[in-house]
């Protein structure tokens, strides 16, 4: 208490001061303002006041209502010692603006409820309403700032920033600017409080940096203890910042004594009582019920009744009806947003992000509605529960909301406050014992039926008495927990697990509280070393509300779960639950989930379900869906492939969607995604082998040339015996007939030596036959095997595949194009040279890149050839056939051969042996040889660079380690490389729709090259269509062509990189819609020429080699022959390459008569 | 002696075997050429003595199967689950590497070694470093197999 001042030294203080006032020699206003403040009792003050002109007083605060933005924070600042001070002078402030601040109480109300409902129109006009009444405000500005933002008027807010730019008041100036930013959609949450705290950070004062937190980091928890130095600091800005403040500072003080009796009593005794009575605003009053403890005067609106009535006679549906009203006529009430949702949750009944309009409103019940039913992502909502708040500023309804959300996540320390601060701002206090609990044995009803009824309903079964607290504002769930935290603190752990037991069974998990009461649980049974009894409560809890993890989070369980040396907690299907919901990698799930099943005698996932009898049926599902996963269990022995991977998992799923049916949707999505897995697979054997005949095609064509011969060797086969049939007979007789001296031989001697069996007509017009299907089958441009392997082997592929493995370590370079040099390595370079050894370092890499090409190029140019003569050529695909050979083929395969179809079958099967055969060689070659010399090579390129560099420093072992790892990826790589060069197996290829090869294209060029990972590609069939999975090969390699030409020309990242295919078939015409974007450094008239160019040369040139030369690696020649020869088009089809248009869009267009190639059944 | 060779390179593969069978009399050697091939011998088969390749693909590569994810310290992966299921088989590393981890958690040979006595130090038996241009390795492996017969 203040030393009273008596007698007339009062009055001359005020006297000099109001002279100093007149004439600025003795007090300055805010001299006067610090003196009333600080100097005087309430009794003195009131003396004062009645002896100061109100003028005076009058014109020292009339910047309180400023006319203009700038004139906001022109008022004088006066500090205060305490908050008893800042509540007096509050007092006279209150009453000489009574009328202003009642009006601004009704406008407020006006404004919120308009903003939430986004009638904006109306807002705005009752901000000018109290603009020109009460005046301008921070808080007017940011209800401006809210409505022009979400309203998109970006003219309007600047002209505000600019009006505020003008303000001396730099506080006032930060704080506007501030409140601006934090409606910026593109600042995140995270980035204005950095930018906040950096600007607080500047200020050396400390009382001003606490109170910038307050004003623009409200919701991040900072603790506020200077209550009087905000109130006073914001009683500068204006009469409604000012008054704004006061409250929100009373709340804080109040909830800060909670447990201290006299400082309340205190509060309760000053002028605050009078404020109160003065100005009609419920904050006010719950203030002082708060620290009165007296709830007994609480009225109950009509509505507010008979919501209650209806809630607690189960009447849902009409609950909603008047709920709906409720939030219409008060949606600042966040009371019946959380009552709106339970009700909707216990009657089936959805709420959709529309529910009561377009509207904020809509907006936070959806995300309430989300929480509840949790499908709203928890990480999403730490962000986006503090911004939406601070959106809303501090509101009775963004408190509330803010308070929700910590209560789904809740930092224990903190939440009291938030707590109590909803019960201070909400506009009436008894709604939240409807979803909250329900002890209101305090609370008397002007209604005394409803009191009754709600008393039977909620008292019921409550005859365990609960420790009263000292405020009886808490609920029976709060009082609870305090009786609970007290037992916890004295370690009666055993009679705080009962009661803890006994609550929630009592109260069920859809209490505010029950987050708490599990934390003490749990904290409990670690306590107590009982880490089974512990996980099991986290999963349980966890299990019915997932968002409960982050609370529930405890690292000392967790470690006890990773050591595995306790057979229990191996035993227990919570443990590797728990540590999935604990995001532990998937990887390492795999030994808790090894040991699980060891423990209970099982080998395989899918046996899991025997256990459903003893094991709870939420975490059964749980176990099979999340932690019976692909990434948990490909490390076990038992499966030896992907595909025997996958089919577990299908079986798990299968599982699955017969147990819980309720998400066999869910289920039935990731199996068709593992399905879609193994598909791809499967065709990628197909696709990844370059060995492909159309033999079909070779048939067609050679059918009717291969007719006429037929029927001849047909014919000789039926009309005479063979040549070889003759000559054994002859051979039969001959030793009957004694060879003639020289010179008397016969016609038949002569004819017996000459002749041989090969001579035979009917096996040379057989030999004629099979060397023209052989070489259609090796030759032919169109469906021959050196056909593809041009085009798929030796046209880049190889080169590009064998390149990427030295590539990948920095060990080859590549040509430039000017001088056919090698390029400098820089990587190595810049690790391993010094002055004096830079040329040579730099020989030694050209050296090894010119011999990994000629490697290459030798493999490529020389071995993987076609040769079908016995000459010295080295190519590997020899299928010359000796007479010997062929003949014994003639005798035992195609003597009774008589129909062309069978005689086709035949020679395609001979031919498919001798392929066999070199494809044997030749992956010998490749596995053996070429990795050989490869390897070979890169000893030489260590051994050189070890030579040259005489130290033994971290990057020459850096480089080593390259050697080694390289080393290996040469020898994998090959090994992929060699099967190239295998026959896929004669199993059908499936139909399949056109998404598939697309997928696969995709598959191929991540495969190839990681960072295409990031290719965007979107797909959109218009059509179904079903392709005969005879194509399949073909049209991967057409969408594989377009892709890579786009990936090669667009100058873009993947990341950037855009792709839409679309597929629609009309009239059997499939059309294929490329569209792509390109990169905006790209010149489009130069790009549009070059497009011209290469239209022009594909449709006119008609030398093949020019054509190739000319199409600029675009991969439309290739896909051209696709079309014509592969998918038996001729010239029915077309290829239209648009222009770049200005928005940088390429569309390639491909129709096509897909008769040929549509699967039909 | 029963000696399975987990190596998916068969340079080194034919390097090691070679080597062996030509060095220990009485040898059999089998090859496997991944993580879960390796660990199905060990778990259905069993053996005297495994020589592991710290870096395996998980399956066995071929035309359908690419191997699935590829472990960089597949070795010490095999050599946990021996630990784990307590097989008690004797392990030897080859590796061709001299560093092994990240970045941020690189150690070099020397560490890793006295990592893996600490923690395996019923069934490591010691580390081969491996370069195929150099033939000190050989002397290493015999030096430990020796003692390990």
């Amino acid at each position: 208490m203040k030393k009273p001042i008596k007698g007339r030294s009062y009055r001359r203080i005020i006297e000099r001061a109001v002279e100093g006032h007149k004439d600025s020699k003795y007090l300055k206003p805010a001299t006067l303002i610090w003196w009333i403040k600080n100097k005087f009792n309430p009794v003195q003050f009131s003396r004062a006041l009645a002896n100061v002109p109100l003028d005076i007083f009058e014109s020292t605060h009339k910047h309180l209502l400023p006319r203009r933005i700038k004139d906001i924070g022109k008022s004088p600042y006066a500090s205060s010692t305490n908050i008893y001070a800042e509540i007096t002078w509050a007092y006279y402030v209150f009453l000489i603006y009574q009328d202003e601040l009642n009006q601004y109480i009704v406008l407020k109300n006006g404004i919120e409820k308009a903003i939430c409902l986004n009638d904006f129109k109306l807002a705005v006009n009752l901000l000018d309403e109290l603009e020109t009444v009460v005046g301008y405000s921070l808080w007017s500005l940011e209800k401006r700032f809210y409505i022009y933002s979400i309203d998109k008027n970006p003219v309007r807010n600047n002209w505000i920033i600019k009006e505020l730019l003008e303000n001396k008041n730099r506080l006032a100036l930060i704080i506007g600017y501030y409140t601006k930013a934090k409606f910026d959609a593109a600042l995140s949450h995270s980035r204005y409080e950095e930018d906040v705290i950096n600007i607080i950070n500047r200020h050396k004062d400390k009382s001003i940096r606490r109170f910038l937190a307050y004003k623009l980091l409200f919701f991040k928890n900072t603790e506020v203890t200077n209550y009087h130095d905000n109130i006073a600091l914001d009683g500068d800005n204006s009469l409604i910042d000012y008054y704004e403040t006061f409250v929100n500072m009373l709340q804080l003080y109040s909830i800060s004594i909670i447990d201290k009796q006299d400082e309340k009593l205190k509060l309760v005794e000053t002028n605050f009582q009078f404020i109160v009575e003065k100005i009609r605003d419920n904050r006010l009053k719950n203030i002082l019920r708060f620290n009165s403890d007296d709830y007994s005067q609480i009225e109950l609106s009509q509505i507010d009744a008979d919501i209650i009535a209806n809630y607690l006679s189960d009447s849902y549906a009409d609950c909603i009806t008047l709920l709906k009203r409720a939030i219409l006529a008060k949606p600042l009430c966040f009371e019946y947003y959380t009552l709106i949702v339970h009700c909707a949750i216990k009657s089936h009944e959805n709420i959709t992000g529309n529910y009561l309009g377009r509207n904020l409103c809509s907006e936070i019940l959806f995300d309430v509605y989300k929480t509840q039913k949790d499908t709203l992502d928890p990480e999403t909502l730490f962000v986006k529960a503090p911004k939406k708040s601070y959106t809303l500023g501090i509101t009775e309804l963004s408190i509330g909301y803010y308070n929700y959300f910590l209560n789904e996540f809740p930092q224990e320390e903190i939440l009291d406050k938030w707590n109590y601060l909803r019960l201070l701002n909400q506009d009436n206090p008894l709604l939240d014992f409807l979803t909250t609990v329900k002890n209101i044995s305090n609370f008397s009803f002007t209604n005394t039926a409803i009191t009754n009824t709600i008393r039977s309903v909620l008292v019921a079964g409550d005859n365990k008495p609960i420790e009263t607290h000292n405020t009886a504002l808490l609920d029976f769930g709060s009082k609870s927990i305090l009786l609970i935290k007290r037992l916890y603190k004295q370690k009666l752990y055993r009679e705080c697990i009962d009661l803890i037991d006994i609550f929630v069974k009592q109260q069920q998990s859809s209490l505010n509280h029950f987050p708490d009461i599990l934390i003490i649980k749990k904290n409990i049974l670690v306590s107590q070393k009982e880490f089974i009894a512990a996980s099991e409560l986290i999963v349980e809890a966890i299990l019915e509300k997932p968002n409960l993890k982050f609370k529930l989070f405890d690292e000392r369980v967790i470690s006890k779960l990773l050591e595995f040396s306790d057979y229990e907690i191996e035993q227990s299907i919570s443990t590797p639950i728990l540590l999935h919901m604990m995001d532990q990698k998937l990887d390492s799930l795999w030994i808790p989930f090894d040991n699980f099943l060891s423990c209970h005698g099982l080998n395989y996932p899918s046996e899991v379900l025997a256990l459903r009898d003893t094991v709870s049926y939420e975490k059964l599902c749980y176990f099979m869906q999340f932690v019976c996963v692909k990434d948990v269990f490909y490390s076990s022995w038992r499966f030896s492939n992907q595909d025997e991977l996958d089919a577990e998992r299908i079986k798990v799923l299968l599982q699955l969607e017969e147990l819980d049916s309720n998400n066999r949707g869910i289920y039935k999505e990731e199996r068709a995604i593992v399905e879609r897995d193994i598909q791809i697979r499967q065709a990628l054997s197909h696709i990844d082998s370059k060995i492909y005949v159309d033999t079909k095609s070779i048939q067609k064509i050679l059918n009717d040339k291969l007719l006429e011969s037929l029927d001849r060797y047909i014919e000789l086969k039926n009309r005479e015996p063979s040549l070889n049939e003759l000559l054994k007979k002859i051979e039969a007789t001959v030793v009957y007939i004694k060879p003639k001296e020289e010179g008397e031989g016969d016609a038949l001697d002569f004819e017996y030596e000459k002749m041989s069996k090969y001579d035979d007509h009917r096996y040379k017009l057989f030999k004629q036959m099979f060397f023209l299907i052989r070489d259609e089958f090796i030759s032919s441009n169109d469906h021959g095997i050196d056909s593809y392997l041009s085009m798929r082997v030796r046209h880049g592929t190889l080169l590009g595949q064998i390149r990427s493995i030295f590539d990948k370590h920095n060990f080859i370079t590549k040509k430039d194009d000017l001088t056919g040099a090698y390029l400098p390595n820089e990587f190595w370079s810049k690790k391993l040279s010094t002055d004096s050894n830079r040329k040579r370092l730099q020989n030694i890499f050209s050296t090894f890149s010119k011999n990994v090409d000629t490697l290459s190029d030798d493999l490529r140019k020389n071995r993987l050839q076609i040769k079908t003569d016995e000459n010295k050529s080295p190519a590997l695909f020899d299928f010359s056939f000796k007479d010997e050979e062929l003949y014994t083929l003639y005798e035992s395969s195609f003597f009774e051969i008589s129909n062309v179809s069978d005689f086709f079958s035949k020679i395609f099967e001979i031919l498919w042996v001798k392929t066999e055969e070199i494809l044997a060689l030749v992956r010998e070659y490749i596995n053996v040889t070429v990795v050989g010399q490869l390897s070979e090579q890169i000893r030489i390129l260590d051994t050189s660079i070890e030579t040259l560099i005489d130290n033994n420093g971290n990057e020459l072992k850096e480089f080593h380690s390259e050697i080694a790892a390289c080393s290996t990826d040469m020898s994998v790589e090959f090994g992929k490389i060699a099967n190239w060069f295998k026959r896929v197996s004669n199993k059908k290829i499936e139909p399949f729709d056109i998404k598939l090869p697309i997928d696969l294209s995709l598959e191929i060029l991540k495969r190839r090259n990681p960072g295409y990972l990031n290719v965007n590609v979107s797909i959109v069939i218009i059509d179904h269509v079903e392709i005969d999975g005879d194509y399949l090969p073909q049209f991967t390699d057409l969408i594989r062509n377009l892709i890579e030409n786009i990936i090669d020309h667009s100058e873009l990242d993947p990341i950037n990189l855009r792709v839409d295919i679309t597929a629609s078939l009309s009239n059997n015409r499939l059309n294929l819609k490329i569209v792509s974007n390109f990169s905006p450094a790209k010149d489009i008239s130069l790009l549009n020429k070059e497009i011209n160019d290469t239209s022009q040369t594909l449709r006119l040139a008609t030398d093949e080699k020019k054509r190739t030369a000319k199409e600029g690696k675009t991969g439309y020649l290739k896909i051209k022959k696709i079309l014509r020869h592969d998918f038996h088009c001729g010239n029915d089809y077309d290829i239209n390459i648009h222009k770049v248009d200005e928005q940088r869009i390429f569309t390639t267009e491909i129709t096509f008569n897909a008769s040929h190639i549509l699967y039909s059944k | 002696m029963k000696i399975l060779l987990i190596e998916d390179d068969p340079n080194k593969e034919a390097q090691l075997s070679n080597f062996i069978k030509d060095k220990i009399i009485d040898s059999e050697v089998y090859i496997r050429k991944s993580y879960q091939s390796g660990l199905k011998f060990l778990m259905e088969e069993g053996c005297d003595l495994v020589i592991l390749d710290m870096s395996l693909p998980t399956y066995d590569i071929s035309s359908n199967e690419n191997g699935y994810k590829f472990r960089k310290l597949g070795g010490l992966d095999i050599l946990g689950e021996i630990k784990r299921k307590r097989l008690g088989y004797n392990v030897l590393i080859v590796t061709q590497f001299e560093t092994f981890g990240d970045e941020s958690s690189m150690i070099n040979l020397n560490q890793l070694k006295l990592k893996l006595y600490k923690d395996y130090p019923d069934n490591y038996k010691g580390t081969v470093y491996y370069n195929a241009s150099q033939s000190a390795w050989k002397g290493n492996l015999l030096e430990l197999i020796n003692k390990i017969n």
